[in-house]
Order: C-alpha cells, then sequence, then structure tokens
C-alpha cells in the first residue's frame, strides 16, 4: 500500500491542477457509480428443480409410467447456455461466458447465479438446451466444457447436449437406456431454444419434468442413441418441452 | 532501495505471464492459416510441453503407446510400412494413419473429418480402445503425479494444476509448428532450384491431372473425396458417411497431403497401395465408380508408362528433408533424460 502512495505523489507532480481536478471528479463519479451499482445488485439465481411427475427425481429409485412400466433413472447430466433475459421484445441481459452444466449427482450444479449489475424488469428467461455450434468447433476449453466432464464425443467432435441414463422394467423385463443427445451440424442440430414466461421479479425455479419425456416415447422399441441424429435432434426437443415456470 | 521494490512487485506481475513467443513463420504465397491463433498464442514453453506429450507413452493406458508410435517424424508423421496402424495391446485400427504437417490450414481431421477442431483431435487417439486405450481422468492423474508435467506446466502457463485444456492446447501447438514448406518444389517456386526437364514434365502433369483435389501450395484441397477405390469387404469403411449420414458422402475420405509422399507409404486411407506407381495405376483406372466419384475422376486420367515416370519424378521433389530430419520435431531427448533415474 506505502509502495502505491509512493508512485501516486510522484505523479502528481507531473500533473497540472486542472488534470488533478478532473482525475478526482471523475474518480468521484466512479465511487458513487459503484455505490450505486453495489446497493442495486441484484445477486439472481436461477434454480434447477428436475422431477418426475411432479415429484422431486431420486436418482437410483423407481418410478412407475403406467401400470406395467416403470424407470430408474442412474444419471442424468445436461447443459445450460446463452441465459438471456427478456422484457416483451427487448433484451435486458446476457450473461457473458454462459455455460453450465447441471448435473442430477451434483446438487450445487441446481442452482446457477447470475452477476447482474442493475435491476431491470423482464418477463421472459431463454437459454439454450446445449451448447451453440460456434462453441462446439472453437477447441479445448475449461470450465464446465472441459471434456473431462464427459459431455464430449472424442470420436466425432461435439458436446453431448444432454445424457441420461438408468433402467426400465416392462412387464418385470429388465432393459437399460442410454441417451446422449447432441450434435451441432443440420440436419441434426440438437439445440434447442428454451423460453419460459416470468410474471414476477423474482424468478421461481425451473422445473424440469421428465415425465413428459418419457410419455414421448417408448422405451421399448428407442433406448439407445449415443450420436447425432434425427432421433437425438426430436429427443432434444421432448427435453425441452419439460422445462417449465409454475405459478 | 524501495523503488527497486516497487520494480520487483511489478515485475512479479509480469512474471506470471511473459512467455517468450514462438514466431511460427507462414510460407510465402500461402492462403491465411484456419488455426484462430488467438485464442490459442504460441510460446516455446507450451509448445515445448505439447512436444513432450507428443513423444510420451504416458498417455496410453499402460504407458506403451505414443503420438509418435503411430507419427514417426522420418515418415513425415505417419506410420512406417503399416497399412493399417496398431496401438495398445498389438489392437489393429481400421484405418492408416495420416501424415501430420501443414495442419495450421487443415479445418477437419482424420480420413472422414470426424473431428473439427486441432485442439480436440488427440482426445480421439487417447480414448480410442484400439490406440491408446486411456480415460482423460486418469491421464490427468497420472500426469499430475509426474514431476516433470508438473514443471512443464508451470513454466508454460503458470498453473501449479495439469489440465485438460493445457493438454490440449499444448499438443495443438506442437502440432502447429510442424511446417513443411522447404521442399525441392518450394525452392523451385522462390526461384532457387530448378527442375530437371523430367520433374519439368511431371509438374505439368500434375497441373494437368492432380491440381483439382491436391491444390498447391498444400497439395490438398481438404475436401472429401471420392477417388473410385473399391470398398474393403473387411473393413467396410464408407468413410465421411458415417460422419455425415449422407448418401452422397459415402466413400469419400479426405485428401491427403502430397508433400513427402516418398517417406509416407503406404498409402490410401488403408494403405492399400503400397507404391506411388500403384497409386497412379489405380488412377488411370479405378475400380469402383460409384456415385459419389469425385467428378474430376469420372474420365479417367489417362497417363502412358514414361508419363507415370515423370509424374513421380515431380512427386519426389515434394520431399522436405529439413522438415524429416528438423530437430525442433523429434524426440526431446534431453527432456526424458533427466526423468530417467541414475
Amino acid at each position: 500500500m506505502a509502495s502505491f502512495f509512493i508512485i501516486e505523489s510522484k505523479l502528481l507532480r507531473y500533473l497540472k491542477p486542472e488534470m488533478i481536478a478532473k482525475f478526482f471528479k471523475y474518480t468521484l463519479v466512479l465511487v458513487l457509480f459503484f455505490i450505486i451499482e453495489k446497493q442495486d445488485c441484484d445477486a439472481q439465481t436461477i434454480e434447477m428443480k428436475i422431477l418426475i411427475g411432479g415429484h422431486p427425481l431420486c436418482l437410483d429409485s423407481n418410478f412407475n409410467l403406467n401400470q406395467t412400466d416403470s424407470v430408474q433413472i442412474t444419471s442424468f447430466k445436461f447443459y445450460i447456455s446463452g441465459i438471456e433475459f427478456w422484457n416483451n421484445d427487448s433484451l435486458m441481459f446476457i450473461e457473458k461466458d454462459s455455460y453450465h452444466l447441471i448435473d442430477m449427482s451434483k446438487p450445487a450444479s441446481f442452482h446457477i447465479p447470475l452477476d447482474m449489475a442493475f435491476k431491470f424488469p423482464y418477463n421472459q428467461i431463454k437459454f439454450n438446451l446445449g451448447i451453440d455450434s460456434t462453441t462446439s468447433t472453437s477447441g479445448a476449453m475449461s470450465g464446465a466444457l472441459d471434456p473431462l466432464n464427459g459431455m464430449y464425443w472424442t470420436w466425432q467432435s461435439g458436446y453431448i447436449n444432454s445424457k441420461m441414463e438408468g433402467v426400465f422394467f416392462s412387464k418385470s423385463v429388465r432393459k437399460s437406456f442410454e441417451f446422449h443427445l447432441g450434435g451441432y451440424q443440420n440436419p441434426f442440430n440438437a439445440i434447442k431454444v428454451v423460453s419460459l414466461k416470468v410474471n414476477s421479479l423474482a424468478i421461481q425455479p425451473i422445473q424440469i419434468d421428465l415425465l413428459y419425456f418419457f410419455k414421448e416415447i417408448d422405451l421399448n422399441k428407442q433406448n439407445h442413441l449415443m450420436q447425432p441424429s434425427i432421433e437425438a435432434v426430436l429427443l432434444s426437443g421432448y427435453l425441452s418441452n419439460c422445462f417449465a415456470i409454475k405459478y | 532501495m524501495k523503488r527497486l521494490f516497487i520494480y520487483l512487485i511489478i515485475l512479479s506481475f509480469f512474471g506470471f505471464v511473459a512467455q517468450t513467443k514462438f514466431d511460427l513463420q507462414i510460407p510465402k504465397g500461402w492462403p491465411k492459416p484456419v488455426y484462430n491463433f488467438k485464442r490459442n498464442p504460441l510460446s516455446e514453453d507450451v509448445v515445448l510441453l505439447g512436444r513432450a506429450l507428443f513423444y510420451d507413452p504416458i498417455l496410453s493406458k499402460n504407458n506403451t503407446i505414443s503420438c509418435a508410435s503411430c507419427h514417426s517424424q522420418y515418415n513425415a508423421f505417419t506410420h512406417a510400412d503399416h497399412a493399417l496402424s496398431h496401438g495398445i495391446y498389438d489392437s489393429i485400427g481400421t484405418r492408416n494413419s495420416p501424415t501430420l504437417m501443414n495442419l495450421a490450414w487443415h479445418k477437419s481431421f482424420m480420413w472422414d473429418g470426424a473431428i473439427n477442431h486441432l485442439d480436440m483431435q488427440a482426445l480421439a487417439p487417447i480414448t480410442h480402445p484400439k490406440e491408446m486405450g486411456e480415460r482423460l481422468d486418469s491421464l490427468l492423474v497420472k500426469l499430475n503425479r509426474s514431476k516433470l508435467y508438473k514443471s512443464l506446466v508451470a513454466k508454460a502457463y503458470g498453473d501449479s494444476i495439469v489440465k485438460s485444456e493445457f493438454v490440449l492446447k499444448s499438443i495443438s501447438q506442437f502440432l502447429l509448428t510442424l511446417v513443411s514448406a522447404n521442399s525441392k518444389y518450394d525452392s523451385v517456386m522462390r526461384h532457387e532450384a530448378n527442375f530437371t526437364p523430367q520433374e519439368k514434365k511431371g509438374y505439368v502433369l500434375f497441373k494437368n491431372h492432380c491440381n483439382g483435389c491436391h491444390t498447391e501450395p498444400l497439395f490438398t484441397n481438404l475436401e472429401f473425396e471420392n477417388n473410385g477405390l473399391c470398398v474393403d469387404d473387411n473393413l467396410r469403411d464408407f468413410g465421411r458417411l458415417m460422419i455425415t449420414q449422407n448418401i452422397s458422402d459415402s466413400f469419400k475420405f479426405k485428401v491427403p497431403t502430397l508433400r513427402n509422399i516418398e517417406f509416407s507409404f503406404p498409402y490410401m486411407h488403408d494403405g492399400r497401395f503400397k507404391t506411388i506407381s500403384a497409386v497412379l495405376l489405380h488412377y488411370t483406372s479405378p475400380k469402383c465408380k460409384t456415385s459419389s466419384l469425385s467428378n474430376l475422376l469420372k474420365d479417367p486420367i489417362k497417363l502412358n508408362k514414361e508419363e507415370r515416370v515423370d509424374l513421380s519424378a515431380f512427386l519426389l521433389c515434394l520431399t522436405d528433408k529439413e522438415f524429416l530430419f528438423n530437430e525442433n520435431y523429434s524426440y526431446p531427448r534431453k527432456m526424458f533424460l533427466n526423468m530417467t533415474k541414475d
């Protein structure tokens, strides 16, 4: 700290008084700016609630889909990217470096803290379910996009937008299922935009009810998808339809 | 004394970021590289880290196979004398390992273009059960236990932890330095040497018959083409089709560069031809003309015996000895020597 003042006093010697006045004016404005910003700073957090049939999803536990079939989900992970807040037709906020990996086995990942500088009105939240093509072709990255997370195809470049694995029992016959949904190139671009209406300033948790997904597919016929395909695009759409905010 | 103290503080901030920049020379008249150097600026220490990783069998599950096992320098970084490359536990793969050079200009990798970025390329052989058979997480555990890699990463990135991003980007950096642009052909183009009359005839033939796909100066148009090879019944390799699932891409493979062709035998995606003359014979009569056959091969290339010899003479002008024997690209003996137990 002492050394900082030495530099400053030496600097002041070379500056004209007008410049010093200007400097202080700007400093004052800056300080005020930060104080105001601090007060208004809205530490928003988006919460994800993963459900099945309206009940919190528990890994490895049985859920009855109907009278004969039931599922056990053993792992569920997905990417959320490009979070945006809209007010009618105006874009109010874009999250920088917005890539989040939500992992059912890591409850901490259900909370997405957002770094918002100002309070603003909004009535819609938009984000991608998956990773966009530009990011998918930009090379090695760390954090949520680290291939170490097991959400990257090593044999054919591209992120796995969502990964759901488990077993299902149909008339007491046990089968496994694995859905690794991804693909960034047309016609197999599996990224889905999720757009949710919000009607209050406090964001309600985003609910992801996987029952809607299982209602759309027949696990007896379709239980393994591990590469970009038309089916992966279709199933990604079913998964994106599971997202809702309920009031 | 105080002033010295201040300077020391300021210097310490720079200490972590100050790296010796690596100056990659872009050969005159070449197109702009495709690789985005801004996201991965070359530095000598990072190139060195990448070079160590490239030559170290630590990348494989049982520490037996390195990148260089299938990409040896004196074969223009392909696999000597193996039609199909073999990896861990003597597993035989399904394709001939490609040469590694001038990769900054490539927009996709692998014979079928499965990989979209040089940084992500290394992941494929590292994790493939028939190549290195390793898991990325286990590899990082091994590297983080290694004194050599801890110190190389500290030097290259100022970080005490070996991260996957460092591993992938540093291998990219080493690969990006593998530029071959000093063959006899290049000297002739720079007006520093002359072709022999035979080579000159071969160059004219090349311009007329080959340049459409093996486009100068990279000697590849970097596209995918079906060159009329019949599908191997055992391998059943449909090439680009398996990536795009588009029927018009069947039997298409990435056009390989012809640079250093003298040393990169055997040829084709499955290494079926051992000699240049066998390759030229194929082009004069492609056996399997399926609907996706390259337009440029719809009419077979007409080359008589003498012309094939002339063309071969030109192709040998693409040998770049400076590249093949460049010590900056070779096994980092000194670095690994320090790690041995005396």
